[in-house]
Protein backbone atom coordinates (compact mmCIF):
# COMPACT_ATOMS: atom_id res chain seq x y z
CA UNK A 1 0.00 0.00 0.00
CA UNK A 2 1.27 3.45 -0.89
CA UNK A 3 2.32 5.55 2.06
CA UNK A 4 0.77 9.00 2.62
CA UNK A 5 2.56 11.96 1.08
CA UNK A 6 3.91 15.09 2.79
CA UNK A 7 3.19 18.32 0.96
CA UNK A 8 4.05 22.00 1.42
CA UNK A 9 2.50 24.91 -0.48
CA UNK A 10 4.35 28.24 -0.44
CA UNK A 11 4.78 31.53 -2.29
CA UNK A 12 7.65 31.24 -4.79
CA UNK A 13 9.89 33.89 -3.24
CA UNK A 14 13.14 33.89 -1.29
CA UNK A 15 11.27 34.73 1.94
CA UNK A 16 9.75 31.21 1.80
CA UNK A 17 13.15 29.46 1.83
CA UNK A 18 13.50 29.11 5.64
CA UNK A 19 10.01 27.56 5.81
CA UNK A 20 10.87 25.14 3.00
CA UNK A 21 14.24 24.24 4.58
CA UNK A 22 12.62 23.50 7.96
CA UNK A 23 9.85 21.42 6.40
CA UNK A 24 12.31 19.43 4.24
CA UNK A 25 14.48 18.68 7.27
CA UNK A 26 11.47 17.41 9.25
CA UNK A 27 10.35 15.14 6.39
CA UNK A 28 13.89 13.82 5.91
CA UNK A 29 14.15 12.95 9.61
CA UNK A 30 10.89 11.01 9.46
CA UNK A 31 12.05 9.05 6.39
CA UNK A 32 15.47 8.04 7.83
CA UNK A 33 17.06 7.69 4.39
CA UNK A 34 20.64 6.64 3.66
CA UNK A 35 22.84 9.75 3.33
CA UNK A 36 23.14 9.77 -0.46
CA UNK A 37 19.39 9.43 -0.95
CA UNK A 38 18.67 12.22 1.53
CA UNK A 39 21.24 14.37 -0.32
CA UNK A 40 19.64 13.55 -3.69
CA UNK A 41 16.21 14.58 -2.39
CA UNK A 42 17.50 17.86 -0.97
CA UNK A 43 19.46 18.59 -4.14
CA UNK A 44 16.42 18.07 -6.40
CA UNK A 45 14.26 20.27 -4.11
CA UNK A 46 16.89 23.04 -4.11
CA UNK A 47 17.53 23.00 -7.87
CA UNK A 48 13.86 23.01 -8.79
CA UNK A 49 12.97 25.76 -6.32
CA UNK A 50 15.99 27.85 -7.43
CA UNK A 51 14.74 27.43 -10.98
CA UNK A 52 11.26 28.65 -10.06
CA UNK A 53 12.71 31.64 -8.17
CA UNK A 54 14.99 32.57 -11.07
CA UNK A 55 12.74 31.96 -14.07
CA UNK A 56 9.18 31.53 -12.84
CA UNK A 57 8.22 35.03 -11.83
CA UNK A 58 5.09 36.65 -13.23
CA UNK A 59 4.43 40.41 -13.06
CA UNK A 60 1.45 41.35 -10.94
CA UNK A 61 0.89 38.17 -8.99
CA UNK A 62 2.66 35.79 -6.61
CA UNK A 63 3.61 32.44 -8.11
CA UNK A 64 2.60 29.49 -5.93
CA UNK A 65 4.76 26.40 -5.54
CA UNK A 66 4.09 22.98 -4.02
CA UNK A 67 6.63 20.37 -2.97
CA UNK A 68 5.44 16.82 -2.30
CA UNK A 69 7.51 13.92 -0.99
CA UNK A 70 6.24 10.33 -1.17
CA UNK A 71 7.91 7.24 0.25
CA UNK A 72 8.06 3.61 -0.94
CA UNK A 73 9.22 4.18 -3.59
CA UNK A 74 10.78 7.56 -2.85
CA UNK A 75 9.43 10.31 -5.13
CA UNK A 76 9.61 14.09 -5.21
CA UNK A 77 7.04 16.24 -7.02
CA UNK A 78 7.70 19.97 -7.49
CA UNK A 79 4.88 22.08 -8.95
CA UNK A 80 4.38 25.76 -9.70
CA UNK A 81 1.79 27.90 -11.44
CA UNK A 82 4.38 30.11 -13.19
CA UNK A 83 5.07 30.21 -16.93
CA UNK A 84 5.27 26.88 -18.76
CA UNK A 85 8.80 25.47 -18.37
CA UNK A 86 9.97 21.95 -19.15
CA UNK A 87 13.38 21.39 -17.49
CA UNK A 88 13.75 18.00 -19.18
CA UNK A 89 14.07 19.79 -22.56
CA UNK A 90 16.81 22.21 -21.46
CA UNK A 91 20.35 21.57 -22.70
CA UNK A 92 23.00 20.98 -20.04
CA UNK A 93 25.58 23.71 -19.65
CA UNK A 94 29.03 22.62 -20.76
CA UNK A 95 31.78 23.34 -18.23
CA UNK A 96 34.41 25.54 -19.83
CA UNK A 97 38.01 24.38 -20.03
CA UNK A 98 39.32 27.33 -18.05
CA UNK A 99 38.11 29.84 -15.48
CA UNK A 100 38.32 32.81 -17.85
CA UNK A 101 35.57 31.41 -20.07
CA UNK A 102 33.62 29.56 -17.39
CA UNK A 103 30.02 30.64 -16.89
CA UNK A 104 28.75 30.61 -13.35
CA UNK A 105 25.27 29.15 -13.81
CA UNK A 106 23.42 26.37 -15.57
CA UNK A 107 24.80 23.37 -13.66
CA UNK A 108 21.59 22.46 -11.85
CA UNK A 109 20.13 20.27 -14.57
CA UNK A 110 23.23 18.06 -14.82
CA UNK A 111 23.09 17.61 -11.04
CA UNK A 112 19.42 16.59 -10.81
CA UNK A 113 19.97 14.14 -13.70
CA UNK A 114 22.93 12.65 -11.86
CA UNK A 115 21.24 12.35 -8.44
CA UNK A 116 17.74 11.23 -9.54
CA UNK A 117 16.70 7.96 -11.21
CA UNK A 118 13.82 9.33 -13.30
CA UNK A 119 12.57 12.83 -14.12
CA UNK A 120 9.22 13.53 -15.81
CA UNK A 121 7.53 16.82 -16.70
CA UNK A 122 3.97 17.69 -17.53
CA UNK A 123 1.90 20.86 -17.75
CA UNK A 124 -1.42 20.38 -16.02
CA UNK A 125 -4.21 22.96 -15.53
CA UNK A 126 -1.77 25.89 -15.59
CA UNK A 127 0.82 24.22 -13.35
CA UNK A 128 4.29 22.89 -14.15
CA UNK A 129 4.74 19.47 -12.58
CA UNK A 130 8.15 17.79 -12.33
CA UNK A 131 8.27 14.34 -10.75
CA UNK A 132 11.52 12.65 -9.72
CA UNK A 133 11.92 8.98 -8.95
CA UNK A 134 14.67 8.59 -6.36
CA UNK A 135 14.64 4.83 -5.62
CA UNK B 1 26.54 28.79 6.93
CA UNK B 2 29.66 30.06 8.70
CA UNK B 3 32.82 31.41 7.09
CA UNK B 4 36.21 32.03 8.71
CA UNK B 5 39.68 32.52 7.33
CA UNK B 6 43.27 32.37 8.54
CA UNK B 7 46.63 32.88 6.84
CA UNK B 8 48.79 29.74 7.04
CA UNK B 9 52.57 29.67 7.71
CA UNK B 10 52.95 28.57 4.06
CA UNK B 11 51.46 31.89 2.93
CA UNK B 12 48.28 30.22 1.75
CA UNK B 13 44.97 31.72 2.90
CA UNK B 14 42.72 29.04 4.40
CA UNK B 15 38.99 29.74 4.13
CA UNK B 16 36.85 27.42 6.26
CA UNK B 17 33.18 26.90 5.45
CA UNK B 18 30.83 25.22 7.92
CA UNK B 19 27.20 24.20 7.33
CA UNK B 20 24.86 24.19 4.36
CA UNK B 21 26.03 25.94 1.18
CA UNK B 22 22.46 26.04 -0.14
CA UNK B 23 20.66 29.06 -1.68
CA UNK B 24 20.48 30.84 1.68
CA UNK B 25 23.99 29.84 2.76
CA UNK B 26 25.48 30.99 -0.55
CA UNK B 27 23.70 34.35 -0.30
CA UNK B 28 25.06 34.78 3.23
CA UNK B 29 28.75 34.30 2.37
CA UNK B 30 29.01 35.32 -1.33
CA UNK B 31 30.46 38.80 -0.86
CA UNK B 32 32.89 38.02 1.94
CA UNK B 33 34.08 34.80 0.30
CA UNK B 34 34.77 36.49 -3.04
CA UNK B 35 36.47 39.45 -1.35
CA UNK B 36 38.85 37.25 0.68
CA UNK B 37 39.64 35.05 -2.34
CA UNK B 38 40.25 38.03 -4.61
CA UNK B 39 42.66 39.55 -2.08
CA UNK B 40 44.91 36.47 -1.98
CA UNK B 41 47.11 34.73 -4.53
CA UNK B 42 46.74 31.22 -3.09
CA UNK B 43 43.60 29.94 -1.36
CA UNK B 44 42.66 26.59 0.16
CA UNK B 45 38.95 26.19 0.96
CA UNK B 46 38.32 23.71 3.77
CA UNK B 47 35.07 22.04 2.65
CA UNK B 48 35.17 19.27 5.29
CA UNK B 49 32.23 20.65 7.29
CA UNK B 50 30.06 21.59 4.31
CA UNK B 51 27.16 19.14 4.60
CA UNK B 52 25.21 20.25 1.51
CA UNK B 53 25.99 22.07 -1.71
CA UNK B 54 24.15 22.31 -5.04
CA UNK B 55 24.47 24.64 -8.03
CA UNK B 56 24.03 27.90 -6.11
CA UNK B 57 26.96 26.90 -3.90
CA UNK B 58 29.00 25.99 -6.97
CA UNK B 59 28.26 29.47 -8.27
CA UNK B 60 29.74 30.97 -5.09
CA UNK B 61 32.95 28.93 -5.48
CA UNK B 62 33.29 29.73 -9.20
CA UNK B 63 32.70 33.46 -8.67
CA UNK B 64 35.53 33.55 -6.14
CA UNK B 65 37.86 31.39 -8.26
CA UNK B 66 37.24 33.67 -11.23
CA UNK B 67 38.05 36.69 -9.07
CA UNK B 68 41.51 35.13 -8.44
CA UNK B 69 42.38 34.48 -12.09
CA UNK B 70 45.50 36.07 -13.45
CA UNK B 71 47.40 35.42 -10.21
CA UNK B 72 50.21 32.93 -9.72
CA UNK B 73 48.23 30.78 -7.33
CA UNK B 74 44.69 29.47 -7.35
CA UNK B 75 41.80 28.11 -5.31
CA UNK B 76 41.98 24.49 -4.14
CA UNK B 77 39.09 22.66 -2.47
CA UNK B 78 40.21 20.61 0.53
CA UNK B 79 38.52 17.42 1.82
CA UNK B 80 34.92 17.77 0.53
CA UNK B 81 32.45 15.16 1.83
CA UNK B 82 31.47 12.40 -0.63
CA UNK B 83 28.24 13.88 -2.02
CA UNK B 84 29.69 17.39 -2.19
CA UNK B 85 32.65 15.97 -4.15
CA UNK B 86 30.17 14.20 -6.47
CA UNK B 87 28.54 17.59 -7.15
CA UNK B 88 31.95 19.14 -7.90
CA UNK B 89 32.94 16.33 -10.28
CA UNK B 90 29.54 15.96 -12.02
CA UNK B 91 29.35 19.69 -12.74
CA UNK B 92 32.89 19.79 -14.14
CA UNK B 93 33.86 22.35 -11.49
CA UNK B 94 36.67 20.09 -10.22
CA UNK B 95 38.44 20.63 -13.56
CA UNK B 96 38.63 24.34 -12.76
CA UNK B 97 39.24 24.09 -9.00
CA UNK B 98 41.41 21.11 -7.98
CA UNK B 99 40.25 18.88 -5.11
CA UNK B 100 42.68 17.47 -2.58
CA UNK B 101 42.19 15.41 0.57
CA UNK B 102 45.75 16.07 1.72
CA UNK B 103 46.46 19.46 3.30
CA UNK B 104 50.13 19.68 2.26
CA UNK B 105 49.20 18.80 -1.32
CA UNK B 106 46.32 21.31 -1.27
CA UNK B 107 48.72 24.08 -0.17
CA UNK B 108 51.23 23.13 -2.87
CA UNK B 109 48.54 23.15 -5.55
CA UNK B 110 47.18 26.48 -4.31
CA UNK B 111 50.64 28.05 -4.35
CA UNK B 112 51.21 26.93 -7.92
CA UNK B 113 54.13 24.73 -6.91
CA UNK B 114 54.40 21.70 -9.20
CA UNK B 115 54.61 18.53 -7.12
CA UNK B 116 57.91 16.69 -7.38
Amino acid sequence: MEEPASSLVFAAETASLPLLAGWTETVLQSLALVPRKAYALELCVEEMVANILLHGQVAGRAVQARVTIKANPLRLIVEDDGPSFDPTLQPEAEMAADLDSAGIGGRGLALVRRFSVTMCYRREAGWNRVEFGLD
Amino acid sequence: MEISFAAQPSGVMMITLVGRLDIQGAARIDMQFTAVAAGNAAVVVDMGAVVFMASMGLRTLLLAAKAMRGKAGRMVLYRPQAEVEEVLVTSGASQLMPISHDLAEAERLASGIVAG
